[in-house]
């Protein structure tokens, strides 16, 4: 049986439950790097935070279920959605603690939305779509919309900030744990934002992200295209793996996760691109570390 | 939706549980309206003997299982180059009840372990001092895939996998 972890060292423990960008992908070609959309846990002892619900959250509920089933502990899960978008909101229905008498599931998302994030998240569970609908579920469920700037839950704190460079909108969040700070940002076209010239709203929205994801001890980011796809993608709300990583270094990010692997992209090309990036942030003084997030993968941070 | 030719679209209401919904009956998606054929009369279908046959001789060349090892590099004396994998739970570590014993610097006395889960090798770090790499990553677990690179210590394993006919 899969062990439950649990900290005792006062790391964050950051599991990868699914890295694929758009729409799962399961097959031969992505067996190492995995199929699942966007799912990502911060656990710290009880505390679970989970970034973006696509259909990777299945395998980390169903962990979740096993872990908690002989505990006396009540399960309390706080997921943080980017944006709605199906490929980060898919995997709610398959989510085990969600079905778990007892359990809080708590699901934050923008006000961005006024008023609309909850009615969005209760139509994709509609009767037309699934047939468990949202108000059926056993578990202590609730839909936030975040207001100020920061939320504290347990010895972490959440922060986050509204992107502006992908259809829609998302959000981006950072955790500040007890010796370690992870940023999740995904969903944005760093492309459109960090242009030469910038004009005056451009120029601001760069030092807004260079200071959010500054000094990062890992940074999950966006990098689901190569520069030479770009020309013809432009405007997907996706970022090139050359920008995000000239920019993460920038930003004196320690460890950076490259994430949302575009549905195209093989295991083969993924491990080339990682042996490129890795050798060049590796040689350079001080060095900064890069890998492509991977399915079923849990590091220390 | 548009009516084609002299085809029939009936909406219906249901009631259920969870309330009232509607149903679109559209003919061309409906089984075909032919009245099941009337059972055979006994005797025309009478079974003329009963073979008894093995699961695996039908099955045979599709079953697939998975059958893995560990390359075992830079690990000095009395540590084999090869270690197969089974269903049993394999601890690597300094101590002398590790199944995979790695006396060596830097590996601690219960290291890692590797087990098999549901159809996945998992490789999964015991707390060690220095750590459990793949490809150059530390993890606390990990699924592994063929030909990752596992670094414990000095010590560098290649987990190698291939999928087998049973």
């Amino acid at each position: 049986m899969t062990s439950s972890i649990r900290d005792t060292t006062q790391r964050l423990q950051i599991g990868f439950w699914g890295a694929r960008g758009s729409i799962s992908t399961p097959g031969r070609l992505t067996e190492k790097y995995g199929g699942n959309t966007p799912c990502v846990s911060v656990r710290l002892n009880d505390t679970h935070i989970v970034f973006d619900a696509g259909t990777g959250i299945r395998n980390l509920g169903l962990e979740l279920a096993r872990d908690y089933a002989d505990r006396s502990e009540e399960l309390s899960v706080h997921l943080f959605l980017s944006h709605t978008h199906w490929d980060h909101i898919q995997g709610i229905p398959f989510f085990e603690p969600a079905y778990m008498q007892g359990a809080k599931v708590t699901i934050y998302g923008s006000s961005a939305k006024h008023g609309f994030f909850e009615e969005i998240l209760r139509g994709q569970m509609g009767y037309e779509y699934f047939p468990v609908t949202m108000s059926d579920l056993p578990s202590e469920l609730r839909i936030r919309e975040l207001e100020g700037e920061t939320l504290a839950l347990g010895d972490l704190v959440v922060s986050w900030e509204e992107q502006i460079y992908h259809p829609g909108g998302s959000l981006r969040y950072r955790v500040q744990g007890p010796g370690s700070d992870v940023v999740y940002a995904s969903d944005i076209e760093l492309n459109k934002c960090f242009v030469p010239d910038p004009d005056i709203q451009r120029a601001g929205e760069q030092k807004r992200y260079l200071d959010f994801i500054h000094d990062a001890d890992l940074l999950i980011a966006d990098g689901q295209y190569t520069a030479e796809e770009y020309p013809a993608v432009e405007g997907y709300g996706h970022t090139t793996i050359e920008l995000l990583t000239e920019i993460a270094y920038q930003a004196q990010v320690k460890r950076l996760a490259v994430f949302h692997h575009d549905p195209k992209h093989p295991d083969r090309l993924l491990d080339a691109l990682w042996q490129e990036y890795r050798a060049k942030y590796a040689t350079l003084t001080p060095p900064m570390g890069v890998f492509w997030a991977r399915e079923g993968q849990i590091i220390p941070v | 939706m548009k009516n084609e030719g002299n085809q029939d679209f009936s909406f219906h209401r249901r009631k259920d549980d969870v309330g009232e919904r509607t149903q679109i009956h559209d003919p061309r998606f409906m089984p075909d309206a032919t009245p099941p054929p009337t059972p055979k009369e006994s005797g025309e279908r009478k079974r003329k003997a009963t073979m008894r046959v093995e699961r695996k001789q039908l099955l045979g060349d599709i079953t697939v299982g998975l059958r893995a090892h560990l390359d075992i590099f830079e690990a000095g004396p009395g540590v084999p180059e090869s270690f197969e994998l089974g269903d049993e739970e394999v601890v690597l570590g300094r101590n002398a009840d590790c199944l995979l014993r790695l006396d060596l610097d830097h590996v601690s006395r219960h290291h890692a372990k590797v087990y098999f889960l549901e159809d996945e090798y998992y490789l999964e770090d015991l707390q060690s001092t220095n750590g459990t790499f793949v490809n150059g990553v530390q993890v606390t677990r990990c699924v592994l895939r063929n030909n990752d690179l596992v670094e414990i210590g000095a010590t560098k394993l290649y987990f190698v996998e291939e999928r087998i006919r049973q």
